[in-house]
């Protein structure tokens, strides 16, 4: 093992990098599309509902190395191309978006109505009703879920390593064939995954206790 | 101030409001009974255009609620109009609807800085005058799931107030309140007709309501049964005013 180390150490990183970034930019891509599919799932016309209702439940059915399959192998046939690291980048992304968008609309939706109209009584706009009430109210519900979906975005990026994206899970599958330490480079592997989680779990503990501070006042009507 | 002509209003085919006209002068207060059902909640909430109406007409202070006709058609007002008409005609709700997560004070000054854009310390300030006026500056930094239902309909009263509305529109702001809890309020409500504000106010509570109404108005299934003033309480003329102030008395 020490003296695979100066080999290992870079290439690990590397494949580390490469989930890092596939990560991120899932996480970050599907709670933005998220949560814009969220407030449609909630008021956009019956079409618009019935359609993302259609889409997240294959999304949330389909196996997710199915989905990452069709985009890897179903779209090229029709002449759509794209790097190994941007399809997965897209298939992870397109799977946020729409289990986070079941999030964000549960979390909206159970923020009682009352509460949006009594916003709009005392004259507020719809955008503003939205920004100073409704979020805040339904950032607390929806915290829980949130987290949880990061950590599970964090690890379903390895799923990518079976279509030769060199990200983390892949290089270390290489590494163990090479050097055949199996058992070393597992635990390294197992000890990233936890580490690069629990920042994410924390942060969802730190927010989840300072809004509950407040959040007693979840009871009220 | 108020002026409701002829409203007409339904639920898919189920007529709620039906030839509704009434008229509230200004500085006056016009309170509402009626059976459960009956259109008294939607009648307010048409009032403050928290339910659109198929015909008929709003007038709060010479301006249109909701509708305007444009060379005899009638089309919905800018949702800024509408907006502007709501925070001048707010209400106050059975079930107190205070923003969950917000303290009592950012309660009452949420709408000065979000709607009337006033800077944050003035809107805090004028929020402590009026928790002051509804007896409850000593709470202003509790949440409302720490405050009693008489605290947290007085907070939601300052919280429309804050507007300085012209009108302000009671949809039964005591039923969910125990009489001691329903004084208290009642108190506000009392104090502000003295000041000459202009009120509609749903009630069960025929004898607050022959106190301070200028007038009363009985409604059942959707149509006006019977108007006239306080004396209507003690001195029904329709024998189904008559049934359910008896109703009422046996409760
Ligand atoms: N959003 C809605 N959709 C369909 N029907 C409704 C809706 N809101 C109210 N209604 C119906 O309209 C009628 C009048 O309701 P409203 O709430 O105005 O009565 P109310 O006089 O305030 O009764 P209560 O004393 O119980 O509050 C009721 O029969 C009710 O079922
Ligand atoms: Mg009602």
């Amino acid at each position: 093992m020490l003296a695979e180390m100066p080999n290992l150490v870079p290439i690990l990183l590397s494949g580390m990098q490469a989930t890092l970034i596939l990560a991120l930019s899932t996480i970050l891509i599907g709670t933005c599309v998220g949560t814009v599919l969220g407030c449609l799932a909630v008021w956009g016309g019956a079409i618009i509902r019935i359609l993302l209702y259609a889409l997240v439940t294959i999304a949330r059915g389909v196996p997710l190395v199915v989905q990452v399959f069709a985009v890897f192998f179903v779209l090229p046939v029709y002449g759509i191309q794209f790097s190994a690291m941007t399809s997965a980048a897209i298939a992870l992304s397109v799977f946020a978006s729409l289990t986070i968008m079941e999030i964000v609309r549960a979390g909206i939706k159970a923020v009682s109505h009352e509460q949006y109209q009594a916003a709009l009584s005392l004259g507020f706009s719809f955008r503003d009703a939205l920004m100073s009430i409704v979020f805040p109210q339904a950032l607390r519900i929806m915290i829980p879920g949130l987290v949880n979906q990061g950590v599970f975005l964090v690890k379903a990026t390895s799923v990518v390593s079976l279509f030769g994206v060199t990200e983390f899970m892949f290089v270390a599958k290489e590494q163990i064939e090479r050097t055949l330490l199996g058992f070393e480079i597992m635990a390294v592997v197992w000890i990233m995954y936890t580490l690069i989680c629990f920042p994410l779990t924390q942060l969802g503990r730190t927010l989840e206790a300072r809004l509950n501070v407040r959040g007693a006042a979840q009871a009220a009507s | 101030m108020i002026e409701v002509r002829e409203l007409k209003k339904s639920f898919g085919e189920r007529v709620i409001l039906d030839q509704v006209s009434l008229t509230v002068p200004q500085g006056t207060v016009c309170g509402i009974l009626g059976p459960s059902g009956s259109g008294k909640s939607t009648l307010l909430r048409c009032v403050n255009f928290l339910e659109s109406f198929e015909a008929g007409e709003i007038i709060i202070d010479g301006e249109p609620v909701g509708y305007r006709s444009v060379e005899g058609r009638r089309e919905p007002l800018p949702r800024k109009t509408i907006a502007r008409m709501r925070s001048q005609c707010c209400m106050v709700f059975q079930q107190f609807n205070l923003f969950a997560h917000m303290t009592a004070l950012e309660n009452v000054s949420i709408a000065l800085i979000k709607v009337r854009k006033m800077p944050k310390r003035s809107a805090l300030e004028a929020a402590e005058g009026l928790l002051g006026k509804v007896g409850l500056t000593h709470r202003k930094d509790a949440y409302p799931a720490f405050l009693s239902g008489g605290e947290q309909q007085r907070v939601a009263i300052a919280r429309a107030l804050a507007m300085q509305p012209k009108v302000l529109l009671l949809d039964e702001v005591t039923s969910a309140l125990d009489p001691e809890r329903s004084a208290e309020v009642l108190d506000v409500i009392a104090d502000l007709s003295r000041e000459g504000m202009t009120m509609m106010m749903v009630t069960h509570q025929v004898h607050f309501a022959r106190e301070i109404c200028n007038q009363i108005i009985f409604m059942d299934g959707g149509v006006i049964v019977e108007r006239g003033d306080s004396s209507m309480i003690t001195d029904p003329s329709s024998d189904r005013l008559k049934s359910f102030l008896r109703h009422l008395r046996l409760v």
